[in-house]
């Protein structure tokens, strides 16, 4: 390897020397062919620093052009002053003429072989430039190409390996305790090795590399090692390294928000999908069972044998259960899905309250169900149906917590932009640990479970569902005197603006 | 003696018209099915049933053109069927001419006091075109059109002309739902859209008639749909 750079530089030099030679001989002639056709010989003078000013262009550093000068005027005077071919000079004249010829020369020689190697340099210059923007520019565009984190990661391996012409690795950071990935382009090699390390072995990889990290230390995806080299090409070139791994990051950026966006739309796809599934079967579920318990009903009144009777009535309140039930994962998943739509007006608050103390009654047996509304006449913008939903959830839930004998409370009452409604009973009240958890969606309280018609904890996750659809809150606690209070407001204020 | 009323059920789905049949068959109703919207249009026309039971949500056309059709050349009574929830086709079925509605599911109790009071009312408005009765009476809730009073347990209410419209509108579809608008169209003429007026005078009557307005007896509410006045307590 040096002995080449050798050669080539003794190369250089002979070949710099010749120019200096043929110039200078070239010079000499046209001196000799000036002198012998007459002029005076001082013209000769003038075709020498010409000769010097060739030698300073075509030449590299100011060596030549020195040398040149130095060669010139001695030439000039051993060959045309007199005394002819010695270095001695007789006329005064003649030692002016050389000095300043010389001095001449070599300001020349200097002057332009500096220009010519600032423009040499400066070409140069941009010729690295443009190869350097070149190389950034195939690699933004591969890497734009490339789609996912790894797909990156290899595009990256194969780039820097081209770019160093040399081995590189990339090894991804460990995505949630599996192995990481390891990426691995060979020198001169196309195809790109793709293996799994454990987390011991990455010392091993990365020994005696120079690693560079890609990302932040927060949220970083890999290293990249690149073998420490020699080389003065690839030095060079490692100067871009780290723009190109700007590059690298910026592109993984990319490409994770992109995979996490999918992912999410997946996730999306799947709940939706859940939801119309779940909808689609409660609305096919709804018609035979409306048939069922009409036709169970028939036969309630038809049946003349008691105990065939009291069967058709268990199949009756069976499926008047079941109905319920799907009623209500049907108003969840329409909740959920957004495809509910307020049909919101001012209702009178004791119409709504009023049908839900009605429906209490019925189901209410031997409790007592009391009544606290205020005196005056209350209207507040409501999708009735919806809050009458609320209510009867509500009451259905304290009866059903109740004994036999226990009473419920109903209030309602005003501040100044709420109207709350309260429901209180005097069972036994909600367990601390179940307070949280509630009004999510198939929660069943602990001790409820295992009982055949416990539901499955979608009354009060659609309670809460349409209160925040109104722009209200609900809230469950325990009453001093032992039972439960559910309370939830609504927002009253666009009443009272417009009325009449 | 009366004859046996006949009864034109459309309805799609075998297992709902089959109970109601049943039903209906064991309160000496005469029963016509058929599960197509079409059918149920020609049939309504050559058999002339005394009452119809439509079902909204039908395979070939919509409930609600069955219903627009044969209101164009017909006043049979019809009572639709709907599933829960559909407030807003009910309010709308009702304003165009239905005379009733279901709610599936339903009992069987209901189903025959809907029908007898749709029945009702059709043959009332056929028999006495002339002359409306002159005096109402439900529990203790007596209204005397002619002189224009209203007692309640012998005690006369003293009511605001508008409040007495609206009972009188109310009492005298007695049994039968009357939606909001259908309501504000007859006291307020047909612009008005606001319907908190009415949610007002609604509450003053029933703080006179009624002896708890929040559990009322007379004037019963259909949330989302309208009012409806008690036959009989």
């Amino acid at each position: 390897m040096i002995k080449q750079v050798v050669i080539k530089n003794v190369r250089n030099v002979c070949r710099q020397l010749l120019i200096v030679i043929s110039l200078l001989a070239g010079a000499f002639l046209v001196a000799v062919f000036i002198k012998s056709i007459g002029f005076p010989v001082v013209n000769a003078a003038v075709v020498y620093v010409l000769s010097v000013l060739l030698v300073a262009r075509f030449t590299r550093g100011y060596f030549y052009g020195i040398l040149a000068s130095v060669l010139c005027m001695a030439n000039y005077n051993f060959f045309f002053t007199q005394p002819y071919y010695s270095f001695n000079v007789y006329d005064k004249s003649d030692i002016i003429t050389i000095t300043v010829m010389l001095i001449a020369s070599i300001l020349t020689s200097t002057l332009t072989s500096t220009n010519t190697g600032k423009l040499l340099h400066a070409s140069k210059l941009a010729e690295d430039r443009e190869s350097q923007t070149n190389i950034l520019y195939q690699i933004t565009s591969s890497l734009a190409k490339a789609s996912g984190v790894s797909d990156v990661a290899a595009v990256s391996v194969q780039c820097l390996s081209n770019l160093l012409d040399t081995d590189v690795l990339c090894i991804m950071s460990a995505e949630q305790n599996s192995s990481r990935s390891l990426f691995q382009a060979r020198r001169g090699d196309r195809r790109i090795q793709i293996s799994e390390v454990g987390n011991g072995q990455i010392e091993e990889y990365s020994s005696g590399k120079k690693v560079i990290p890609i990302g932040d230390p927060s949220n970083q995806y890999g290293v990249i090692c690149i073998p420490v080299t020699a080389s003065q090409k690839s030095r060079e070139r490692e100067k871009l390294v780290p723009a190109i791994i700007m590059q690298i990051q910026s592109a993984m950026d990319r490409e994770k928000f992109s995979e996490e966006k999918k992912i999410v739309k997946i996730e999306m796809e799947h709940e939706k999908f859940r939801g119309n599934l779940l909808r689609a079967i409660s609305h096919d579920l709804r018609t035979p069972l409306a048939g069922i318990s009409g036709t169970a009903e028939v036969l309630m009144s038809n049946l003349k044998n008691e105990k065939d009777r009291d069967l058709a009535e268990g199949i009756f309140e069976e499926t008047n259960w079941l109905t319920q039930m799907v009623e209500n994962i049907l108003s969840l998943t329409q909740i959920e899905d957004g495809h509910l739509v307020l049909r919101k007006q001012p209702e009178a608050i004791e119409e709504i309250v009023g049908e839900a103390v009605k429906h209490a009654r019925k189901i209410a047996g031997q409790r007592k169900i009391i009544l606290d509304i205020p005196e005056d006449v209350l209207l507040v913008s409501m999708d009735g149906k919806l809050i009458l939903q609320v209510l009867i959830n509500l009451i259905d839930n304290a009866i059903k917590h109740t004994q036999t004998d226990g009473i419920v409370q109903i209030k309602v009452y005003t501040d100044k932009n709420h109207v709350w409604f309260s429901i209180t009973d005097n069972g036994s009240g909600i367990k601390a640990g179940d307070l949280p958890y509630l009004f999510d969606s198939f929660f069943v309280a602990q001790e409820a479970k295992g009982s055949s018609r416990s539901g499955i904890g979608l009354g009060l996750s659609i309670v809460r569902a349409i209160v925040q659809a109104h722009g209200g809150r609900v809230f469950a606690e325990n009453d001093k005197g032992g039972g439960a209070v559910f309370r939830f407001y609504l927002p009253v204020k666009e009443i009272d603006s417009d009325e009449r | 003696m009366e004859n046996r009323q006949t009864v034109l059920i459309v309805e799609d789905e075998t297992g709902i018209s089959g109970f109601i049949k049943a039903i209906l068959a064991a309160n000496n109703y005469d029963v016509l099915i058929t599960d197509k919207g079409a059918t149920g249009i020609s049939m309504a026309a050559s058999y002339c049933p005394d009452i119809i039971l439509l079902d909204m949500g039908l395979p070939d056309i919509d409930g609600m053109d069955v219903l627009k059709n044969i209101r164009q050349w017909s006043r049979i009574p019809i009572i639709i069927v709907s599933a829960r929830g559909h407030e807003r086709e009910k309010v709308e079925a009702l304003d165009a001419g239905a005379d009733d509605y279901l709610t599936k599911p339903f009992g069987t109790a209901e189903l025959l006091v809907r029908i007898r009071t749709a029945l009702r009312h059709s043959h009332d408005a056929v028999q006495s075109k002339t002359l409306p009765d002159e005096k109402f009476q439900v529990g203790t809730l007596k209204i005397d059109y002619e002189k224009r009073l209203v007692h309640v347990d012998g005690e006369e209410i003293h009511l605001t002309p508008i409040e007495y419209k609206i009972l009188v509108i109310l009492s005298r579809n007695a049994g039968k739902v009357l939606t909001h608008d259908y309501i504000m169209k007859e006291i307020w003429g047909p612009f008005e859209k606001d319907n908190q007026a009415l949610r007002v005078n609604m509450a003053n009557i029933r703080r006179k008639i009624e002896d708890n307005p929040a559990q009322p007896k007379y004037i019963l509410t259909e949330v989302a749909v309208g009012y409806r006045m008690v036959e009989q307590i």
